[in-house]
C-alpha cells in the first residue's frame, strides 16, 4: 500500500471524536404522534390557546403530506411513531449565574471546548444553551436588555412577548409550507427567539449552541430572527452531538424577517454524528431556513459550514422581496464514510435592483454523496436583479460523488445572471509544487482544501472561523485524492 | 373511423388500435410484441405532466389534450397541396415524408456503395433493445406507433461522400396531423457519415410530432449529425435522438431550433468506449408564445472520454427557452473532461429562460465543469458599434449574429450552413 492509499485509509477510517453521552434526566413525552402529544407539547410549554391552534393545524396537514422523494439522497424510511418528541431537562429553578447550571451540563460544554465562562470572559459572546430543547442558560441578558434586544427561548418569547411571535411566526415558513416544516410546526419543543429593534446595532455575535442529548429524541428547534428598520445583528448556530446508534431526526425550522435598511447575517457550523464509517447511525437533518428581505436595501447573509449528519436535505433560502436588498450565501459541505448531503439554496428576486451571490463548495471523500441544489428565480418584477452562483466540487478517493443541480429561471431581460461550476480532484501538480517546497502530502492537502474553501471560511465570525478551521483540518487529515 | 377519443389517452388508443389493424401479415410478428410492450408502458405511465421533474418547464400534455380532442387521423393530401412545399434544396440525398409518410417523388436518393439507406423498413427501425432512452414516455409512444422511416448504415472503412438529409414536412392546411416518424443510423468501424434532419412546418392547424433518431458510431466511426427545426407556429414536437458511441468514435452533432409552438428536443448521448468524443452544439430561437426545450444528457461510462457542449438562446417576446443538461460521470469513468457551456439573451421583459445545467459526477479524476449566463445585449458593445455609425437595430442584429455564429459555425456542410444563417438572418430582421 502506497503511503498515499495508508494515509487515504486513515482518514477514511476515522471515526466521530465528539462522540460521548452524558446522562442527564429527561422528562419525557412517550414515544409516537398524535394530536394528543401535540397537546401534550404544547400544555408542557404552558403555550396559549392561539398557538396550540397553530401546532394542531400544522399537524393535521402534515398527516396529509407525503415525504418527499426528490432529494438525491437515499435512508431508510422513518418510523415517525417511534420518535420522542419531547425531552426536557429537569426544570431548575431560576438560574442568576452560571453556578447554578447542572455541573453535568458544564462539562458537556467543556469537552466540546466551549465552557459558558470562557465564552462570556473571552469572547463577548452571548451563549443560549440549548440541551434538548429547552433553554437552560442564558447570558449576557442584561446588556443586550439595555439596547432592547430581545434574545432569549422560544418558549420565553411566547411567554413574555406574545404578540411579536404571533405576528411573525409562520411569516417566512409557513407552517404547512413542506414536510419537515409542518412537522416541526406542530411539534416544535424550543428554540431561539431574536429581536433587535429598530437602528440598533447588536454589539456582539449572538450564539446559540444546539446539542442533541436524549436518546431517541428528535430534536425539533424553531429559530425566529426579526430585525427592524436599520437594526443589524450577527447570528451564530453551532453543534456537536455525541455518538448514538439509532438514526435521530433533526427537523428545524430558521426564520428571518429582515425589515427595511436591516441586516443579518447567520453563520452556522454543523457538525452533528454522521453515522460510523459503515454508514451505521448519524443524525438526519432536514432543515428548513429561509429569511425575507421584506423592505427595501436589507441584507441577509447565510454562511455555512456543513461536516456532519448522516444524511443533509437544507437548502437556506433568500427571498428579495424589497428593492435593493441583498441576499448571499457561503457555504462548505464536507462529506465523508457513507455521509450523504443535498444543500444548496434559493435565491427568490421579487424586487428591483436585486441581487444575489452565491458560493458554494463541495468536498466528497469515503463513500459518500454531496449534491448541490439551488434555485435562482427572477419574477417578471424583479428589474435589474443580478445573481452570481459558484459551486465547485472536489472529490477525494473514487468511491464518493458530486453532483450539481441548480435551477435558473429568468423571467426578466434586464437580469444578469451567471453561474459556474467546477468539479475536479486535487491536482497532482499543486501537490507536486508543495512537495517540492518541502511541504509533506497531508499539509499540502489541508492547504490546498483551506484555499479552496477560503471564499466561504472568511465569511465566517471570527470566534467561528477558529472553529470551522479546526474542523476541516480536523475532518480532512491526511485524504489524498 | 366513426370513433372519437376526447381526451389524449383515448386518442392514442383509437391510434393504437387503428394501427394494430393495418397490421395485416406483420401481426403477431416480434416488432409489433415490441410496439404492445411499449403501449403498455406508455398507458400506465401516462404522458408526463409539469410534475415530472423532466417536463416541470413544458406544459406540452395539457397542450396536446386541448389540440388533439376528437382527433381521428390524419387529413389526405393531394399531390397538389405537397407540391407547393418548398425544399430547403441541401446537396446529398433528400428523403422527405410528408406528414409522417415517405413521399417518394419529392425524394432523391444518391446511390454509393457501402451506404445502405433503407425506407419504411420498420424491422429494422424497430428495436432490438436499443433504446437508450426508453425511460422518456414520448420514446415509448415512438416506439408503438412508428409508422416509417429510414434505416441508414455506412459499412466498415467506407466515407459516405453524399450527405443524407431527412426532410419532415408537416402540412396542416387540411387538419390536424400526428406523425411518429423513427429513424436510424449505423456507423460501422472507420466509417464516416453526415445525416441532416430538417424540420418543415406550414398551415393554420395544429401538429404534433413524435420523433425518434438512433445512432450509433462504431470503433472510429465519425458522424456528424444535423438537426434543424423550421417548424411552424401551431407544431409541436417531441424528438428523442440518441447516441452510442465506441471507442475512439467522434460524434459532431448541432441541433438548431427556430420556432414551433412548443418542441423539444431530448439528445442522449453514451459513451460506451474508451477515447470517445461527443461535441453537441445548439441554438434555440423560439418565437413569440413558443417554447423550445432542449434536454441533453451525457453518459461518460468509460474512462478517458471527452465531451463538449455549448447551447445558446436568443429568446425574444413571450417566448420560453428551456435547457436542461445532464452530465454523468459513472463511477470509473476515469480522466473524464466533460465542458459544459449555455448562455442565453433575453431580448424582452416578457421572454423567459429556464436553465438547469446538471453534473453527476462518481469518479475523482475527472474534469468537469459548467458555465451558465443570462443576460440582455452588452450595453458597451453596442454603444461601441453605435460611436462607429451604426444604427441601433444594425448594431443589434451584429451583436445577435455574432452572438450564434459560436454554433452555426460548427456545422461543417456549407450548404446546410448558408441555410441556417440565412433563416438566422431572417428571424433577426423580425
Amino acid at each position: 500500500m502506497s503511503k498515499d492509499d495508508q494515509i487515504l485509509e486513515d482518514f477514511t477510517a476515522k471515526e466521530y471524536e465528539h462522540g460521548w453521552s452524558v446522562d442527564l434526566e429527561a422528562d419525557q413525552a412517550p414515544k409516537g404522534l398524535n394530536e394528543d402529544i401535540v397537546r401534550f407539547i404544547s400544555a408542557k410549554k404552558n403555550e396559549p390557546e392561539w398557538l396550540l391552534a397553530w401546532r394542531l393545524k400544522a399537524f393535521r396537514k402534515w398527516q396529509e403530506m407525503a415525504e418527499p422523494t426528490w432529494p438525491n439522497v437515499s435512508y431508510p424510511a422513518i418510523d415517525y411513531q417511534d420518535i420522542i418528541y419531547y425531552s426536557a431537562p429537569k426544570k431548575q429553578k431560576e438560574l442568576n449565574s452560571l453556578d447554578e447550571v447542572d455541573p453535568e451540563l458544564r462539562e458537556t460544554f467543556e469537552k466540546l471546548g466551549i465552557s459558558l465562562e470562557e465564552q462570556k470572559r473571552l469572547t463577548g459572546v452571548a451563549v443560549d444553551a440549548v440541551i434538548d430543547s429547552v433553554s437552560v442558560a442564558t447570558t449576557f441578558k442584561e446588556t443586550l436588555g439595555e439596547l432592547g434586544i430581545i434574545f432569549c427561548s422560544f418558549s420565553e418569547a411566547v411567554k413574555d412577548h406574545p404578540d411579536l411571535v404571533k405576528q411573525y411566526l409562520g411569516s417566512v415558513v409557513p407552517a404547512t409550507d413542506n414536510y419537515f416544516a409542518a412537522l416541526n410546526s406542530a411539534v416544535f419543543s424550543d428554540g431561539s427567539f431574536c429581536y433587535i429593534p429598530k437602528g440598533v446595532h447588536c454589539p456582539m455575535e449572538l450564539s446559540t449552541y444546539f446539542r442533541i442529548n436524549a436518546a431517541n429524541t428528535g430534536q425539533f428547534e424553531r429559530t425566529l430572527i426579526v430585525a427592524e428598520e436599520g437594526a443589524y445583528v450577527s447570528y451564530l448556530e453551532g453543534c456537536t452531538a455525541p455518538q448514538r446508534d439509532e438514526n435521530q431526526l433533526h427537523a428545524a425550522v430558521v426564520e428571518i424577517y429582515v425589515h427595511k435598511d436591516a441586516e443579518v447575517k447567520y453563520s452556522t457550523v454543523q457538525n452533528w454524528y454522521p453515522g460510523d464509517k459503515d454508514g451505521k447511525g448519524g443524525i438526519y437533518n432536514f432543515v428548513t431556513k429561509r429569511g425575507i428581505c421584506a423592505g427595501d436595501n436589507a441584507k441577509l447573509s447565510w454562511t455555512q459550514v456543513e461536516t456532519g449528519s448522516a444524511v443533509t436535505w437544507k437548502y437556506p433560502s433568500c427571498i428579495l422581496k424589497g428593492d435593493n436588498s441583498i441576499g448571499e450565501f457561503y457555504s462548505v459541505a464536507v462529506t465523508n464514510h457513507h455521509q450523504q448531503a443535498d444543500t444548496g439554496t434559493k435565491m427568490i428576486h421579487l424586487g428591483k435592483n436585486t441581487k444575489s451571490r452565491i458560493v458554494s463548495k463541495g468536498i466528497s471523500a469515503g463513500k459518500s454523496q454531496n449534491s448541490y441544489r439551488g434555485l435562482v428565480d427572477i419574477s417578471k418584477r424583479a428589474v435589474n436583479a443580478r445573481n452570481y452562483s459558484q459551486c465547485d466540487s472536489l472529490l477525494l478517493g473514487d468511491r464518493c460523488g458530486a453532483h450539481t443541480f441548480p435551477y435558473i429561471e429568468v423571467g426578466n431581460n434586464t437580469a444578469q445572471v451567471e453561474h459556474e461550476a467546477t468539479t475536479s480532484k486535487i491536482g497532482e501538480d499543486q501537490i507536486f509544487y508543495c512537495n517540492q517546497r518541502g511541504i509533506d502530502t497531508e499539509a499540502a492537502i489541508a492547504l490546498i482544501v483551506n484555499g479552496f474553501s477560503k471564499e466561504v471560511l472568511n465569511k465566517l465570525p471570527m470566534e467561528f472561523a477558529v472553529e470551522a478551521q479546526k474542523l476541516l483540518a480536523l475532518t480532512l487529515e491526511g485524504s489524498v485524492g | 373511423m366513426s370513433e372519437q377519443g376526447s381526451t389524449i389517452a383515448e386518442v392514442l388508443q383509437l391510434q393504437f388500435a387503428d394501427l394494430e389493424r393495418q397490421l395485416n401479415g406483420s401481426a403477431g410478428t416480434a416488432a409489433h410484441a415490441v410496439r404492445k410492450q411499449a403501449f403498455a408502458r406508455v398507458k400506465e405511465t401516462g404522458l408526463p405532466t409539469r410534475k415530472n421533474e423532466e417536463y416541470k418547464y413544458l406544459a406540452l400534455t395539457r397542450e396536446l389534450e386541448k389540440a388533439f380532442a376528437g382527433f381521428v387521423g390524419n387529413p389526405e393530401l393531394a399531390p397538389a397541396d405537397i407540391g407547393k412545399v418548398e425544399l430547403p434544396g441541401l446537396k446529398g440525398s433528400e428523403i422527405v415524408f410528408v406528414n409522417g409518410v415517405y413521399n417518394e417523388s419529392l425524394s432523391n436518393i444518391c446511390e454509393q456503395a457501402g451506404v445502405s439507406i433503407r425506407i419504411n423498413s420498420l424491422e429494422q427501425v424497430l428495436p432490438a433493445g436499443v433504446t437508450a432512452n426508453v425511460n422518456d414516455t414520448f420514446a415509448g409512444l415512438n416506439l408503438a406507433l412508428a409508422t416509417g422511416g429510414v434505416s441508414i448504415e455506412v459499412s466498415q472503412n467506407t466515407i459516405a461522400t453524399e450527405a443524407v438529409n431527412i426532410i419532415h414536412i408537416t402540412n396542416t392546411e387540411k387538419g390536424r396531423v400526428f406523425a411518429s416518424p423513427r429513424h436510424r443510423v449505423t456507423v460501422a468501424e472507420n466509417a464516416q457519415a453526415v445525416i441532416t434532419e430538417v424540420f418543415i412546418g406550414s398551415g393554420q392547424h395544429c401538429s404534433f410530432t413524435n420523433s425518434v433518431m438512433e445512432t450509433s458510431i462504431a470503433r472510429k466511426g465519425i458522424l456528424h449529425h444535423y438537426k434543424v427545426g423550421l417548424d411552424g407556429n401551431h407544431d409541436m414536437r417531441v424528438d428523442n435522438t440518441t447516441c452510442r458511441q465506441q471507442e475512439k468514435s467522434v460524434l459532431h452533432t448541432v441541433t438548431i431550433g427556430y420556432g414551433g409552438k412548443i418542441v423539444r428536443n431530448n439528445l442522449t448521448i453514451r459513451l460506451e468506449g474508451e477515447y470517445a468524443e461527443a461535441n453537441l452544439d445548439g441554438l434555440y430561437l423560439p418565437t413569440a408564445h413558443g417554447t423550445l426545450d432542449n434536454h441533453t444528457a451525457v453518459d461518460h461510462r468509460v474512462p478517458h472520454c471527452n465531451s463538449n457542449e455549448l447551447y445558446k438562446g436568443i429568446i425574444g417576446s413571450n417566448a420560453t427557452g428551456v435547457f436542461n443538461g445532464k452530465v454523468f460521470v459513472r463511477e470509473g469513468a476515469q480522466k473524464t473532461n466533460a465542458f459544459q457551456a449555455n448562455k442565453n439573451i433575453l431580448l424582452a421583459d416578457t421572454a423567459t429562460i429556464n436553465t438547469k445545467p446538471q453534473l453527476e459526477i462518481w469518479a475523482d479524476d475527472v474534469k468537469c465543469s459548467h458555465g451558465c449566463t443570462t443576460g440582455q445585449m452588452d450595453k458597451e458593445q453596442l454603444f461601441y458599434l453605435r460611436a462607429r455609425g451604426i444604427d441601433e437595430p444594425s448594431a443589434r442584429k451584429l451583436l445577435l449574429k455574432a452572438f450564434a455564429e459560436d454554433v452555426i459555425k460548427k456545422i461543417a456542410d456549407d450548404t446546410l450552413r448558408a441555410r441556417v444563417a440565412a433563416v438566422l438572418e431572417e428571424k433577426l430582421a423580425s
